[in-house]
């Protein structure tokens, strides 16, 4: 088993939030998450909007600051570094963020931004960096020619390939991707998670992958944690914790999912109503709710994680076993897919041999 | 009772130009598109295929630069193309509706949404406050918002996308038009609010018979919601079938291409992605425009633009290699 290369411990980060004159409540956007993340692996961070996942991320690079916990990098507690040390650890630490229209500078070229980090932690010097850019646009497929654009200029996978390429840069050991392809076309997309994939075996590096598209966690991430209102209630390898759900939350996303013709609509588990706020989560288990399965019991009685078997962990009461219709046919919508696409391309094949 | 087979919608040889300085786009170039009575049929493809165009130029939305140059879009058999300014207002709402990607953006931000539905219906169906008031709530309630009397109140920002989504489509659904235009309705919603819209377009058009059009860039959501399914590429329908005959047997390379774009569960594998990307409008490719990323494309790809080619029932396709007269 490789070594561990973040840990998070306890992690909360609480948002004041003004509710009267003088008044303040805490929004809690991550409410006590541990999980960590071993060297060369991807863990997937899945939920809907508003479960914390983006807040989660943003605090194991110190970007914001939390509220408690810990955050162990390669040894080191980044709760205690102060701003210099956080500057050069940062080196090894960096995030790719949604949009890169709004993360990229708008009045610097794309070569400038992707140098700016060389030149900012003296990686390379003056003249040497063009080198090092050139370089850099290369391993992510984008031409030189667009080294002099600025970020407008560019298509959104341009744009993201050069937030990658941006943080590459300084050599990092883990990236935090927060839905790096969610704002672009299938067939880009799928251009981008090859590339990730490729970047990942050739630099060794470990991703935090956040994501609210399941598909697309499933086939990046090695392990995924699924949160819901700033908890993690599932976590576990990702082949399991999509094959075999346990808590009801996990089987009702996946189960949401648009366009599996083979489900069955009374299979489904559809959620009724909203996630609720953070600033006032329901008692006992905070999915309760709207879970489909609450029982009284739910909402008086907090739930944290427990293993279920191997590293696979369920913050829920019950232990669903076979209860629950099975949606994750072994292969099924998958294989069925490829067969038809198969066949379909074959034909193509056919005709274009008799042209 | 719906007739099923006839034809509520049929779009002619649309063409739809945007007149940019750097010369004329053709966006839409001869575009033919017939949706049955009560029918939901999906436009799927990516960014700049055309899409919303096509659901602009149905409600005669099409902002200059660009201008609905030739073409009829036929509604129950009257051109929409041939209505004057007033017919054209008159018929908006009351017989095509519209719901776009973006809900907030779509409601007026300084109205309640109570306000927002009584207005609709003042002007459409001339009722007064009282009457309004009631239908309002009456809509809320179709489209299933939990308290609708206390959401009447509500301003659009302290509701949350998907009930705004759903505001938009009680909306678009208080003249009972016949035809809802739905632009990307769940792009941008989580997946669990997905599903709920998606049930909801369903049960409208089985309980009120609304035929509609979805523009969508996920086939997943095609595939569920669509009776009939439309590839766009590069401004045409490269290929058009029945939902199940799509999925089942695809004869478009972009259409497979798509299909194989989409990560599978519990596929780790490289993604065979389409290589290259769209070409630019202003710079349209000579003949197939999918040509210059298509893996099959041989000598007569690059010279002549392929027409639709039948290859089963109801079910055509745009390229060369199904033309079986060579």
């Amino acid at each position: 088993m490789s070594e561990e290369i973040l840990k998070i411990i306890n992690l909360k980060k609480y948002f004041p939030i003004r509710t009267g004159l003088l008044r303040h409540q805490p929004l809690r956007a991550v409410d006590d998450i541990s999980f960590n993340v071993r060297s060369g692996e991807t863990v997937g961070l899945v939920g809907e909007s508003g479960s914390g996942k983006t807040t989660a991320g943003l605090c194991a690079l110190r970007l914001i600051d939390p509220t408690a916990g810990q955050i162990i990098f390669e040894g080191e507690d980044l709760t205690r570094a102060d701003f210099k040390r956080m500057q050069v650890i940062r080196q090894r630490l960096q995030i790719v963020f949604q949009d890169p229209l709004d993360s990229l500078n708008p009045r610097m070229t794309v070569g400038e931004a992707v140098a700016e980090p060389l030149l900012l932690h003296r990686v390379v010097h003056g003249r040497e960096s063009s080198e090092r850019v050139l370089e850099l646009f290369q391993r992510v497929n984008l031409g030189p020619e667009l080294i002099g654009r600025y970020p407008h200029q560019l298509s959104g996978g341009q744009r993201q390939r050069v937030g990658i390429a941006r943080a590459l840069a300084t050599g990092p050991k883990l990236i935090v991707l927060d839905e790096p392809t969610s704002a672009l076309d299938v067939s880009v997309q799928a251009q981008l998670l090859n590339l990730l994939r490729d970047l990942q075996v050739e630099f060794k590096l470990s991703y935090i992958f956040i994501s609210h598209d399941l598909a697309v966690v499933s086939h990046l991430s090695d392990r995924v944690a699924v949160m819901y209102l700033g908890q993690i209630v599932e976590i576990g390898p990702t082949d399991v914790v999509f094959r075999n759900p346990r808590h009801p939350y996990t089987m009702s996303l996946l189960s949401a999912i648009p366009g599996d013709k083979l489900l069955d609509e009374r299979m489904r588990i559809v959620l009724h109503g909203e996630i609720p706020s953070t600033l006032n989560p329901p008692t006992g288990c905070r999915f309760h709710t709207r879970c489909p399965f609450t029982q009284p019991i739910c909402g008086t009685e907090p739930q944290s994680l427990r293993p279920v078997e191997g590293e696979h962990s369920v913050a829920c009461n019950r232990v669903f076993e076979d209860q629950v219709p099975a949606f994750w046919v072994e292969g099924g919508q998958g294989k069925q897919l490829i067969g038809l696409i198969d066949n379909a391309q074959a034909f193509l094949r056919e005709q274009r041999q008799t042209k | 009772m719906i007739d099923k087979n006839e034809n509520l919608l049929e779009i002619h040889n649309l063409q739809t130009h945007f007149f940019t300085r750097k010369g004329v786009v053709k966006v839409l170039d001869g575009l033919n598109l017939t949706i049955k009575r009560g029918q939901i049929i999906g436009l799927v493809g990516e960014t700049g295929a055309g899409k919303s165009v096509t659901g602009f130029s149905i409600m005669r939305l099409v902002r200059k630069p660009g201008e609905i140059v030739g073409g009829e879009i036929l509604l129950n058999g009257r051109d929409l193309l041939k209505l004057t300014d007033d017919g054209i207002r008159q018929m908006r709402g009351t017989e095509i509706a519209m719901i776009f990607q973006d809900p907030r953006a779509a409601l007026n931000p300084v109205l309640q949404v109570g306000r927002l539905l009584a207005q609709v219906l003042y002007h459409r169906r001339n009722m007064n406050s009282v009457q309004a008031r009631a239908t309002a709530l009456d809509l809320m309630r179709m489209v299933h918002i939990s308290d609708p009397a206390e959401r009447l109140n509500s301003y659009p920002h302290q509701l949350s996308g998907g009930m705004c989504q759903r505001i938009s489509i009680a909306m678009a659904l208080a003249c009972q038009p016949e035809l809802l235009i739905a632009d990307e309705p769940t792009t941008g919603l989580d997946v669990t609010v997905q599903r709920q819209i998606i049930l909801l377009l369903k049960e409208l058009r089985d309980k009120m018979g609304t035929a509609q059009i979805i523009i969508t860039h996920d086939l997943g959501l095609a595939a569920e919601l669509c009776d009939a399914v439309a590839v766009m590429y590069a401004g045409d329908i490269v290929e058009i079938a029945p939902v199940e005959e799509l999925f089942n047997r695809p004869r478009h390379p972009y259409t497979i291409g798509l299909m194989r774009s989409r990560p599978l569960f519990g596929d780790r594998g490289r993604i065979p992605a389409i290589t290259g990307s769209v070409a630019p409008f202003t710079q349209p490719p000579p003949g197939c425009p999918f040509h210059p990323r298509c893996e099959y494309a041989y000598s007569r790809c690059s010279e002549h633009k392929p027409k639709p080619f039948p290859v089963g029932p109801e079910h055509t396709s745009q390229c060369w290699l199904l033309d079986t007269a060579i």
